[in-house]
């Protein structure tokens, strides 16, 4: 006999009794097993008893009790609980926003605070320069540029004095700002073109002060290097404002633009020029030469204080120039002379700003203290670009006696021809020292200065 | 035999558990009691332990009633499943706190005990019950749960077949296996009958 018959005849037994039978007739089924299928048919019976019993009333009354108990803690734990997670939740999100308010106000603040050499320096620079989007028009956008730049001047300043090096980052942003003003140059007026051109001559010159001051050698051609570029654009923008005002080749002509007489060489009469230097004149003042410099580069020159803005020009102007350049014909010198510099050409300026003042200066009676300084070119001038300035304006008023007498044809004809020597000049002379810029104005012809 | 509770009775009552209902926790307490109960004395053969154990069944109940999961295809059985097997970890817990202490019976001094009109009558059903309840705890839970079930409660092979998730054979075979454990267990008593 096999299990599973003994299984299956166990099963029987035990439904007949849950039948109702007894056990000793479910056996009588199953005589050849019955020994076997008695015990468990007995255990079965035994186990039936379990269902005798049964939770008393009493018990059911604790029970029901303690379970309504339960509930009501459990309702008051989840209210509890549930306001606890809503205030930390809060705490949560309140506690975050702390620490994201506290993250950006240390990291504007370390920005802000950064100086060259700091890892946030180059974020500074670049956040700064964000209001320049912001400005709507050109000069604005030149402006904003040019402030920025200012800013990475002083930087450059205070981290040369304290640390005594140079900050690459710092440069290289000052730069970006003259860059990125003189590359709206065409976008600008004349007189904001000016203005503009100052204010990056003026960064050439801090930065030809900064690198007489410095240290290394390295960083003192750095820093020159830098002020070269600086009052290359500078030039950018004042050459701007000249080839604007420049009359083309056609329209300049022996007849008189409106606008020409306004600052123009004076008439041959009013500046008395040594004869024997005459015939120099015609030839050496449009293009200067390492033999016979401008006025501007002999005042550059002569200027004794290496670093200053004359400084960085006379290196500028001397560079590319060649020496023996031929003159130009007397023709273009007479009837355009000045006012047709050679394009790209810093001689050229620097030829039209040497040589227009010298009527300003030869002009004015009384000259103005301005000309007094320049008038002594040893005198060492301060670095700033205002008195660079009046001193461009101005240095070619003792220059003028040197200057040779200008060709009859270029004389009469080329001093009103020649606007934008003399307005240039003038109005530079007018952002650096009003005073002197309003006497050299109204001496020149009497006619008001354009804005 | 207990009449079968359905399913209908158990959604009945489970959401408003899960909601915090103390009314629907009490229905199924009634529910359930009476089985758990009897599972839970047939495993200790303590009255007194049986209820107070009946109680701390549904006390968890209520405690994680909120996470528990009904099976909606069989939400009857999933309830009842989940009743037995906190009973059963209760009385396993009550077994190991039982053995590392030194147990003194009271019962007999109880008020309860005193109560019954044959006390030798009573400590007999006792001793029984208690011999009864040591053989249990040596089968396995299956065969527990299919001895309990079926002559506790009065359950068909196919209830316990069903609730178990097992075919009728092997709940057979099952409560076969613990039958005949139980015999040889308990020895002398079944095995001259």
């Amino acid at each position: 006999m096999n299990d599973k018959e003994l299984t299956r005849s166990l099963g029987n037994c035990l439904d007949q009794l849950a039948a109702g039978e007894a056990i000793a007739a479910c056996l009588a089924q199953h005589p050849e097993q019955a020994a076997e299928l008695a015990p468990l048919l007995a255990m079965a019976v035994e186990l039936g008893s379990l269902r005798g019993y049964g939770l008393s009333e009493a018990a059911r009354r604790r029970a029901h009790a303690r379970l309504l108990r339960a509930e009501v803690d459990r309702n008051s734990r989840d209210v509890t609980h549930g306001w606890r997670f809503g205030s930390l939740a809060v705490s949560r999100l309140a506690a975050g926003l702390a620490l994201v308010f506290a993250c950006v106000v240390l990291t504007t603040g370390m920005v802000a605070a950064s100086q060259p050499g700091d890892l946030a320096y180059p974020v500074r620079t670049f956040v700064e320069r964000a209001p320049v989007l912001l400005q709507a028009t050109a000069e604005a956008k030149a402006t904003v540029e040019l402030r920025i730049a200012d800013r990475r001047l002083a930087d450059l300043e205070t981290h040369l004095a304290t640390k005594g090096e140079i900050a690459p980052a710092a440069i290289e942003a000052l730069l970006a700002g003259d860059r990125a003003a003189a590359g709206r140059a065409d976008e600008l007026t004349q007189t904001e073109r000016l203005l503009a051109a100052s204010r990056v001559a003026a960064h050439a010159v801090a930065l030809t002060n900064l690198a007489r001051s410095a240290q290394q050698p390295l960083a003192e051609a750095t820093l020159q290097a830098a002020a070269v570029e600086a009052e290359s654009l500078a030039q950018h923008l004042e050459r701007g404002s000249e080839s604007e005002d420049t009359p083309s080749p056609t329209d300049a002509g022996p007849t008189e633009p409106p606008a020409a007489p306004a600052i123009g060489v004076p008439p041959a009469s009013v500046t008395p020029i040594p004869e024997s230097q005459a015939p120099e004149a015609s030839t050496s003042a449009p293009l200067p030469t390492s033999g016979q410099p401008t006025r501007r580069n002999e005042m550059l020159s002569a200027t004794p204080v290496p670093g200053r803005r004359a400084t960085a020009l006379a290196q500028t102007a001397t560079a590319p120039i060649p020496t023996d350049t031929p003159q130009p014909s007397p023709v273009n010198t007479a009837t355009n002379g000045p006012d047709t510099p050679v394009p790209g050409r810093r001689a050229t300026a620097l030829a039209q700003t040497a040589t227009a003042p010298a009527t300003v200066a030869t002009d004015t009676p009384q000259p103005a203290p301005v000309n007094t300084s320049t008038s002594r070119p040893d005198t060492p001038v301060p670095g700033r670009r205002a008195t660079a300035l009046a001193q461009t304006a101005t240095a070619p008023a003792p220059a003028a006696t040197d200057t040779p007498e200008p060709s009859p044809v270029h004389t009469p004809a080329g001093g009103p021809d020649t606007p934008v020597p003399g307005r240039r000049a003038t109005v530079l002379a007018q952002t650096a020292t009003p005073a002197a810029a309003k006497s050299a104005g109204s001496s020149a012809v009497g006619t008001p200065l354009a804005p | 035999m207990f009449a079968a509770i359905d399913d209908a009775q158990v959604l009945s009552v489970m959401p408003a558990c899960q909601r915090g209902d103390a009314g629907a926790v009490a229905r199924l307490y009634d529910l359930y009691a009476d089985r758990i109960y009897r599972y839970v004395l047939a495993r200790t053969g303590d009255q007194q332990a049986a209820e107070d154990l009946t109680a701390d069944v549904f006390l968890r109940v209520v405690q994680h009633v909120q996470r528990f999961k009904l099976d909606s295809s069989r939400p009857a059985a999933s309830v009842s499943a989940w009743l037995y097997r906190i009973a059963g970890n209760l009385v396993t817990d009550y077994h190991r706190a039982r053995s590392r202490r030194q147990v003194v019976s009271i019962e007999a001094e109880t008020p309860f005990a005193l109560a019954v009109p044959d006390p030798s009558q009573q400590a007999e059903r006792r001793e029984a019950l208690e011999r009864l309840s040591g053989a249990l705890e040596k089968l396995t839970e299956d065969q527990r749960l299919v001895v309990i079930r079926k002559f506790g409660d009065g359950m068909s092979n196919a209830q316990v077949a069903a609730w178990l998730g097992k075919t009728e054979g092997a709940v057979e075979a099952l409560q076969h296996r613990a039958l005949r454990t139980l015999c040889r267990l308990l020895g002398a008593k079944h095995g001259g009958t």
